[in-house]
């Protein structure tokens, strides 16, 4: 930045100039010298200024920590650090102001949060935070910083652009998915018997009862419910569940939106992290999920910390489109997915499965493969919905 | 923010106080003063602290207006002085106004201007030294309140909305003012589906307690104070080094000028009293010998001639001028003959006066006639100054040669002298009524006076002071301002003075003295003026106090009547008038007044007062030019030339004393000179240049010493704790670069998070493992108990010194490199 263009005279500046200015003329014109004095008890606290607006922000350095991941409507603190590398001078009154604006977006941005740092002293640093919530999901850039001070006295102002950008991607907001998805998730994938095996208590959840049989560990044995019928009675402990899943995200959105409409986008995309969430936890399972959108995604692969963050990241990017994409979306997401894994069609609208597929003109074994598995249609835009799930 | 809104108000509130003084001083009025003042302090308490009162927006509103009128009306109904007086109480008024008005930072700057405007008025109202010491409080108290007024405004501008907290369920309270328009603003939702819906980002700032530590601490205050170091030092160049336009030396008025107590152009005797001992300065007389530019203390007390008084009326028992009014008969002073070798400068200033009259040494000339400020009048015969100079301060210089040899010449060249009747007019002694001889007793004893003396009764001159001796020693008459009771009124008092009481004061003296002289022909006439004053041994001047009134005689003498006496009157006088003063005693009292410590002790304040009105207040165009700009001029022009081969030699032999001789040359002999103070400044700029480099050079070498013989291995690490000196070194230099250790991690936890930091970014990714390895090496020495060797010492400072180099790369987001 043009080191010129990095100064500016305040409001309060002007006020001081023009009574300086008062003074200075009253003096040279009425010839009264102790008015010169008063001119000259004007102009110093001026000239400091100007000197140390231009020391304080020398060898300064500014930084952001910003969270790792963050959802949308949860609390953001982002730490700014301000490091004094001067060996003797404290810096004083450094603000710095942030800038936040959602990638895609015109306009000034959603925020722009700043922190003033009363004293930093030589050789030290000092952090503080702001804190705030991001209501929508997104890929959000944080910057530049403009870090600045007024110091002394507020008549000047130094601002210097630093061009620190990070970039954060707000994760849509997590729900709660209630029993009833459960048991229609249970329904989907029947409990197998196989799968079912001791590996410990931590390894599993509590499942039920059985008599014993020669090789299970006298841990596992249950002693009251053995003494109440006088034979050994062994815990069964559930290993976690094959719940492969295919779940067919369908962000429709008509071409004259309204703010329902916007909100069953949100819903759906919410309700989409969820389910991938409690999935990738969970472990053990493979999802693929099927996005639909402006631009088509698919992910795909074993449930892991990686994955969801992955799934999260194009769920927070995703955006709804007018196009009718279920078609293309279900044959792309049955490419991907496990074979045998059932199929969650999540839409914004009320979807006539079968139909769709037939105007669609999907291929027959596409169509066969999709009649042997398990498929729900979930329409957000109903209260459907509420049954599986709750989003505070 | 309640400590930093006290904090404010209360040095606001003694801004406002420190102001509102420097005006009263001015307008030498203590009511504003102590409207402020309590004002000031009911504010502090009722309004600020207490919240019990306060005005609201449109009560001040009306206040403000009732002010604004009542000033107007001062304004119009007043003259141009007063006028200036109405602006100033209109400040004031304002000032009490919005001090009772609920503080916010708008009020808190109306305060802040009202009161500097009231400096900048107090400034044109003002001349006293009281000023100086005045802004300087004002400016010490100023310069904090002015920081702590800018914080206010910069943590205003954090000032959350409740919503903004409430939303994001912090418990800070601050918010950005460039927030304001991001406010959250939560649209109604209860028909939404979406949580979130229409809900925007809301951000807040840090806690503002923590903020506000920064108050507490003593740097802010002492940050005020190397401002006003600063400020004082670009004041004196500003004052020094700002162009003056104008030619006179004092535009500053008074609002009332001194009354003349003690003085008066008139002698009423009987009259005088107690009020002679006012101690009111009158002026201020420097006497400079124009050859040698030496100050001079004259031997014996100088007479300062002010009114001339030729005509007793026996009636009202007064000595009064044949003319009144001044500038009847106005002359220029003559030209100065500076090729004249007694030549004596007499600078003097005069302080405003409720009469017109200027004093001086006579006879007087100037170098400007024309520019002069002081005229003289011829029918008068005094000086006096113009109406628009009667109420302000002034000075001006003179040149006399009525001072030789340290003393004052009593004799007054008359040039071709006056007329006969003018002289027979001087002859005069009022008569009484009927054949009465109202100074028949007077007449007697100046008869026998002179018989007594055996003088030559055909030679005035002699007869002249043999009356005066008489007067002065033989007649026993004494010296006393107290007033004598005379029984009988209808004696005059000047009879009765001299044939009765022979006590009285100096008029008493001189009107004896002058119709004693006139009862034997020879014309005379009574002047007044002042006599001595106190010597400052500081200043080198004469302080001259309205105590120090005095009248004596002046007798007029033909030539040919002094030369019997050898007197030289020169070539072009051919008569003169001889003072006579027959009143003695008081220049021992101001003898003895000068030794006292009470006296040295006022004499150094007037001494002071007297400096700050000669250079500050009085500074001129033609001063600053002479003493300022010259000399400057001059030093650039021949500064080379200026050093005589000899001191060159020396100065190539470092030979001090030539050096001192040197500068004292530039500076002169004066104890006070601009240019002494020039050099004196440049100087010492100069030593602390000197002094910094030295300090700094000495601190590289000693840097370069150590590191080049390898003093201590440990000891550069850290002198005090060698074991643990490397490991701070690497948390300095990591918390340098925003990687700060947390109070629950240890040192291992913080190596291990910090190296999975840096690995993840590209530029510091290759010295990741360093900060791991140096506390590996820091828990072997300080908990393993082990010992680090020279070639493991510097492993660890070559690899802290590669992290330095990748921490600080290109890429460094250095704000200040940037610029």
């Amino acid at each position: 930045m043009d080191l010129w263009r990095q100064f500016r005279i305040c409001r309060e500046g002007w006020y001081y100039l023009f009574v300086l200015s008062f003074v200075v003329v009253g003096a040279l014109l009425r010839d009264i010298n102790l008015l010169v004095v008063i001119a000259g008890m004007l102009v110093g606290p001026f000239l400091f200024s100007i000197y140390c607006i231009l020391t304080m922000l020398r060898r300064v350095q500014v930084f952001r920590h910003l969270p790792r991941q963050i959802s949308a409507g949860d609390l953001l603190i982002v730490d700014l650090t301000v490091t004094n590398n001067k060996k003797r001078r404290s810096s004083w009154a450094i603000s710095v102001v942030d800038q936040i604006r959602r990638e895609g977006e015109k306009g000034p941005g959603i925020g722009q949060p700043g922190i003033l740092f009363p004293c930093v002293a030589a050789g030290k640093s000092n952090t503080r935070s702001y804190s705030g919530r991001i209501p929508k999901r997104g890929r959000y850039q944080f910057g530049p910083l403009r870090v600045s001070t007024r110091f002394p006295l507020g008549l000047l102002k130094r601002t210097i652009t630093h061009a620190a950008s990070d970039s954060l991607v707000v994760f849509p907001r997590i729900g709660r998915l209630t029993p009833q998805w459960q048991r229609l998730h249970r329904q989907q994938v029947p409990v197998s018997q196989q799968s079912v095996h001791h590996r410990g208590a931590n390894e599993g959840e509590f499942f039920g009862l059985r008599d014993y049989r020669a090789g299970d560990s006298r841990r596992w044995i249950h002693w009251r419910t053995s003494a109440r019928r006088g034979a050994l009675v062994v815990r069964l402990y559930e290993q976690p569940r094959n719940e492969d899943l295919l779940l067919i995200v369908d962000l429709w959105q008509a071409k004259r939106t309204t703010p329902t409409q916007q909100d069953h986008v949100e819903l759906a995309v919410s309700f989409a992290a969820t389910v991938a969430t409690a999935i990738c936890r969970q472990g053990a399972s493979r999802i693929c999920i099927s996005l639909g959108g402006k631009e088509k995604r698919l992910v795909a692969g074993p449930a892991s910390s990686a994955l969801l963050e992955e799934i999260m990241v194009q769920l927070a990017l995703a955006e709804a489109q007018t196009q009718d994409q279920l078609p293309d979306l279900i044959t792309a997401g049955l490419e991907q997915a496990a074979l045998g894994a059932p199929v969650v069609v999540v839409s914004t609208r009320a979807v006539a499965l079968d139909q769709r597929l037939r105007e669609a003109d999907v291929p027959a074994s596409l169509a066969g493969e999709l009649s042997r598995r398990r498929v729900d249609v979930i329409d957000v835009s109903s209260d459907q919905i509420d049954e599986f799930f709750a989003v505070e | 923010m309640q400590r930093l809104e006290r904090l404010l108000s209360t040095n606001m509130a003694i801004l406002a106080v420190i102001g509102a003084t420097m005006l009263g001083l001015g307008q030498q009025d203590v009511k504003l003063v102590l409207l402020v003042l309590i004002g000031a302090m009911a504010s502090v308490v009722y309004t600020d602290r207490r919240k019990v009162f306060s005005l609201n927006h449109h009560l001040a509103n009306v206040a403000a207006l009732c002010a604004v009128a009542l000033a107007l009306f001062d304004y119009s109904a007043s003259d141009r002085n007063q006028q200036l007086l109405a602006i100033a109480n209109l400040l004031v008024y304002l000032q009490v106004v919005v001090f009772f008005q609920e503080k916010n930072a708008r009020i808190y700057g109306q305060l802040a201007m009202l009161s500097l405007l009231q400096v900048v008025v107090a400034a044109a109202l003002n001349y006293s030294i009281l000023f100086a010491f005045l802004a300087l409080a004002y400016m010490v108290v100023g310069l904090p309140t002015l920081s702590l007024f800018f914080f206010y405004r910069e943590l205003g501008r954090f000032v959350p909305s409740p919503e903004s907290s409430a939303e994001t369920g912090s418990n800070s309270t601050e918010v950005s003012a460039t927030q304001a328009a991001n406010t959250p603003e939560t649209t109604p939702t209860r028909q939404r589906r979406w949580p979130l819906a229409g809900k925007l980002a809301s951000f807040t700032g840090a806690d503002f307690m923590q903020q506000e530590e920064a108050f507490g601490r003593r740097g802010l205050f002492s940050f005020a104070m190397r401002i006003a170091v600063f400020t004082t030092l670009i004041t004196i160049f500003v004052f020094i080094f700002a162009p003056r336009f104008g030619r006179n030396p004092w535009q500053t008025e008074t609002m009332e000028a001194a009354r003349m107590v003690g003085y008066s152009e008139e002698v009423t005797l009987g009259e005088l009293g107690g009020a002679i001992e006012n101690p009111e300065t009158v002026m201020r007389v420097t006497f400079v010998d124009e050859e040698t530019e030496r100050r001079i203390h004259l031997a014996g007390s100088p007479l300062f001639r002010g009114t001339v008084v030729s005509s007793y009326d026996l009636e009202s028992r007064r000595w009064s001028r044949f003319h009144e009014g001044y500038g009847s008969d106005p002359r220029l002073l003559q030209h100065v003959d500076f090729q004249d070798r007694n030549l004596i400068r007499q600078e003097i200033t005069l302080e405003p006066l409720s009469e017109p009259v200027a004093f001086a040494i006579f006879p007087v000339s100037t170098d400007n006639p024309e520019r002069c400020i002081i005229r003289y009048d011829e029918s008068t015969k005094q000086l006096y100054r113009e109406e628009r100079d009667r109420n302000r301060k002034i000075m001006f210089n003179l040149w006399t040669t009525g001072i030789r040899n340290l003393q004052q010449v009593r004799i007054l060249g008359a040039g071709n002298g006056i007329s006969e009747i003018e002289q027979n007019i001087l002859r005069r002694i009022p008569s009484g009524k009927g054949n009465t001889d109202p100074f028949a007793g007077l007449k007697k004893v100046a008869d026998d006076a002179v018989a007594a003396a055996g003088v030559d009764e055909s030679d005035p001159y002699a007869v002249a002071k043999a009356l005066e001796a008489f007067m002065l020693t033989s007649g026993g008459f004494k010296y006393s301002i107290e007033s004598q009771v005379r029984p009988n009124d209808n004696v005059d008092p000047i009879e009765d003075f001299v044939t009765r009481t022979r006590v009285g004061h100096c008029e008493y003296f001189a009107s004896a003295l002058a119709l004693m002289l006139r009862h034997r022909g020879i014309p005379c006439r009574i002047v007044i003026g002042f006599k001595g004053g106190d010597w400052n041994t500081l200043g080198q001047y004469y302080q001259v106090r309205q105590l120090n009134a005095h009248a004596w005689v002046e007798a007029y003498f033909k030539r040919s009547q002094l030369e019997k006496q050898n007197i030289d009157l020169g070539e072009n006088n051919f008569s003169a008038w001889v003072t006579l003063d027959s009143t003695a005693d008081i220049e021992a009292n101001a003898q003895e007044a000068e030794e006292s410590l009470w006296a040295k002790t006022r004499s150094l304040v007037d001494y002071v007062q007297m400096q700050w009105i000669t250079y500050v207040v009085g500074l001129t165009r033609e001063q600053q030019q002479e003493h300022i700009y010259k000399p400057l001029e001059e030093a650039y022009d021949n500064l080379a030339n200026k050093l005589t081969p000899a001191e060159a030699e020396a100065a190539k032999h470092n030979s001090f004393v030539q050096l001192y001789a040197f500068f004292s040359r530039i500076v002169g002999g004066n104890w006070f000179s601009w240019r002494g103070l020039l050099v004196t400044i440049a100087l010492l700029l100069v030593l602390v240049a000197m002094a910094y480099i030295l300090n700094f050079a000495v601190r590289r070498i000693w840097r370069l010493v150590r590191r080049h013989f390898h003093w201590g291995a440990q000891e550069r690490l850290g002198p005090e704790t060698p074991e643990i000196a490397f490991y701070r070194q690497l948390e300095k230099m990591l918390a340098r670069h925003g990687y700060n250790r947390s109070a629950v991690q240890t040192q291992r936890e913080f190596a291990t998070a910090t190296e999975r930091l840096l690995e993840s970014k590209e530029r510091t990714q290759p010295v990741s493992p360093i900060p791991r390895e140096v506390v590996d090496a820091f828990y072997a020495v300080r908990f393993g108990g082990r010992t680090l060797d020279n070639g493991q010492v510097q492993a660890v400072e070559q690899a802290l010194e590669e992290l330095k180099t990748h921490l600080a790369g290109p890429s460094s987001a250095t704000a200040g490199s940037r610029s």
